[in-house]
């Protein structure tokens, strides 16, 4: 079976089976493997580098969220092709967390300096700068004051 | 006799701690819930509950108007505020009293004087307790606004009056960030707490967070239940709380106990409140505030002392005497509390959305886990990002950091991003468990943090085979779905670090 992830900005293809309740994993040329002991989902059991260990995943949309005795870990499983289209146009800025936007600095066609700043995000107890990362000017606002914003979400460009 | 009852004017674990307070000592409960809180755990658990319609803070449990309504429709007996929203709200607790409805917690006047820190650093003189340099009063705008701040030193420390929670607080290093900083803080406090009045102070380098319990009757009995060490702290707001304090010894103990009760006394306090001092590296303890209400970190008092602080409220407001005097309290063991916080490590821990897609909470000897999470329930940024208290009781401070520490690994949250794995990082950092850490501490661990996992914290190669296992992802949305470039989200580093 064949599963690519997202790591960083690259996609890493992996190669992997599951046969009588072993594992095996090709990762950037390093091989992972272990045995199966209890599969069932969302919690598991496996012996991996002679260790015994309980875990849990969560799939969801392009991630699979990991629980190990270890540690919390977020996979991105690399994305489908229809999704990696229309990313924030060149210039866009998107909102570092999903919040409210409490103000608007900046109007459409204003010059701006790198540094400048253009809105306010407030989320749950702070407030957040948006600065503008260039000098240039303000094209389109895609938000105004008062307006709840999601993560990732073009705010405004700087042209 | 028709059953008394308590309303809660909160939601999530805090909403459910006092419903099962309530509800052991006989009342009957009813809850307030918001739309999107509308089939949470307190709303299911309580007596009745009654909607406010909306989802913003303001609309919803900020509506103190709204809740009064309530309260009298419901024909309760008395009020609980819980924490945040409008425990403080010393006009709230007067209109209550007003309309026939007990609060809570401290008298009207108590909390306007003590809700105000001028008026509270003039009581603390008073009570002849340290407080920290600073200016307290109408703070002038502009030019005069830069004197006054030179003549305090920088940097300086801006706090909403009216504050807490780190709510309208800003450090200012120079005066390039002055008026700015003094402006977004009162936009903060207006928003928050409806009054802008800031003022300024010195700020302190290496500072711990002590803080005292104390509790009082209507009959003029006030006790305190020890300190607590909150000086584990992120963008001012606690993360990890301990009692008794590592950093202490008797003779301190004593003193700034002795300390809160003066000031307790100066304010003729009742019911359960906290006193808050910064210590300096010479040891010496400042006034900071004094909270009056409930606080997060009250289970590690409870813990170690025996007492269960919302029930002695109740009782307190009721008009009984506290049931215990200053000699049968004691410290018995230590306890520590951890916040698990939704937010992103990889994206510099700002407030994460998710869902509660898996949820183990262990259950242990010496465990005690306060949330309101439920498998499938969605998390927004609407709300406080805590989403638990996790504390551990031992008989010694190793003990109970043993406990917490298997905690941390055992509780399984996944579907939102969280701060586990920082929080038991720091937990295992040489400085927690010497006991040697001031509230400035994190920021050193958080990069150490970083670059002991990585910038972007790569996962164990286990972590990708579980992945692979865990078979195809979901179809994808066709909207919606921007990724924002590795250039983009290297800006954002950069204001985020700069803010």
């Amino acid at each position: 079976m064949k599963t690519e992830f997202q790591i960083g900005a690259e996609t890493v293809a992996t190669e992997w089976e599951r046969k009588d309740g072993k594992f095996s994993l090709q990762l950037s040329g390093r091989k992972v493997e272990g045995e199966i002991l209890r599969w069932d989902p969302p919690f598991f059991t496996v012996r991996h580098c002679a260790h015994l260990l309980q875990g849990a995943f969560y799939r969801h949309g392009d991630f699979v969220d990991v629980h190990l005795p270890k540690g919390n870990f977020r996979i991105r499983l690399a994305p489908s092709r229809r999704q990696t289209k229309g990313g924030p146009a060149s210039g866009g800025l998107s909102s570092p967390m999903p919040g409210k936007v409490i103000q608007v600095f900046v109007k459409s066609g204003d010059a701006v300096k790198k540094g400048d700043l253009l809105m306010m995000l407030e989320a749950m107890k702070m407030e957040h700068k948006i600065l503008s990362p260039k000098d240039g000017t303000v094209g389109k606002i895609a938000f105004q004051a008062g307006e709840r914003v999601g993560q990732d979400v073009e705010l405004l460009e700087i042209l | 006799m028709r059953l008394k009852k308590i309303l809660i004017a909160n939601r999530g674990e805090i909403a459910r701690r006092v419903i099962h307070a309530a509800k052991e000592l006989g009342y009957g409960t009813v809850a307030v819930y918001s739309d999107p809180d509308a089939d949470s755990l307190p709303v299911r658990e309580a007596d009745e509950a009654y909607r406010l319609p909306g989802s913003e803070v303001k609309e919803t449990y900020l509506d103190s108007e709204r809740i009064l309504a309530i309260a009298k429709e419901a024909g309760v007996w008395g009020l609980h505020p819980g924490y945040g929203f409008l425990s403080e709200n010393a006009g709230f607790a007067e209109d209550c009293a007003n309309a026939g409805v007990k609060f809570i917690g401290p008298k009207p006047e108590t909390m306007r004087v003590l809700g105000s820190k001028v008026a509270s650093k003039q009581l603390a003189k008073q009570a002849k307790v340290p407080t920290v340099p600073g200016f307290e009063g109408d703070l002038p705008q502009g030019k005069d606004l830069a004197e006054l701040a030179e003549k305090i030193g920088y940097p300086l420390l801006i706090k909403a009056a009216a504050g807490g929670g780190g709510k309208g607080m800003r450090v200012v290093h120079g005066p390039e960030e002055l008026e700015e900083s003094a402006r977004s803080a009162e936009r903060e406090a207006l928003a928050f707490f409806k009054d802008k009045t800031i003022f300024l102070e010195k700020y302190l380098e290496r500072p711990r967070h002590i803080e005292v319990q104390i509790l009082g009757d209507a009959q003029g009995n006030l006790v305190h239940l020890y300190e607590r060490e909150c000086s584990v702290q992120r963008r001012h707001q606690k993360m990890i709380e301990e009692t008794p304090s590592p950093s202490i010894d008797e003779r301190f103990r004593e003193e700034i106990c002795a300390a809160a009760l003066r000031i307790a006394k100066q304010a003729g306090y009742e019911s359960a409140g906290t006193v808050e001092f910064i210590v300096d590296e010479q040891d010496k303890f400042f006034f900071l505030e004094v909270n009056t209400r409930l606080q997060v970190e009250h289970p590690v008092t409870e813990a170690v002392t025996g007492i269960d602080l919302v029930k002695a409220q109740i009782l307190v407001a009721e008009g009984q005497a506290l049931p215990f005097k200053q000699e049968d309290i004691s410290q018995r063991g230590h306890a520590i509390e951890c916040r698990l916080y939704a937010e992103d490590p990889e994206n510099g821990f700002l407030p994460a959305e998710g869902k509660v897609g898996v949820l183990v909470e262990p259950q242990r000897p010496g465990l005690r886990i306060e949330s309101s999470l439920e498998s499938g329930k969605p998390i927004l940024s609407l709300y406080d990002p805590m989403l638990a208290k996790l504390i551990a009781v031992g008989f010694n401070r190793k003990e109970a950091l043993q406990k917490m520490d298997s905690l941390l690994r055992d509780y399984i949250l996944l579907g939102v991003r969280h701060n586990l794995d920082f929080l038991r990082f720091t937990l295992n950092s040489q400085a927690f468990q010497a006991g040697h850490y001031h509230t400035h501490s994190v920021a050193g661990l958080l990069e150490q943090y970083f670059e002991k996992r990585g910038k972007d914290l790569p996962a164990p190669d286990l972590a990708y085979a579980v992945a692979a296992l865990a078979g195809k992802p979901a179809p994808a949305k066709a909207e919606g779905a921007s990724v924002s470039s590795h250039e983009l989200a290297e800006h954002w580093r950069g204001f985020k670090n700069a803010r």
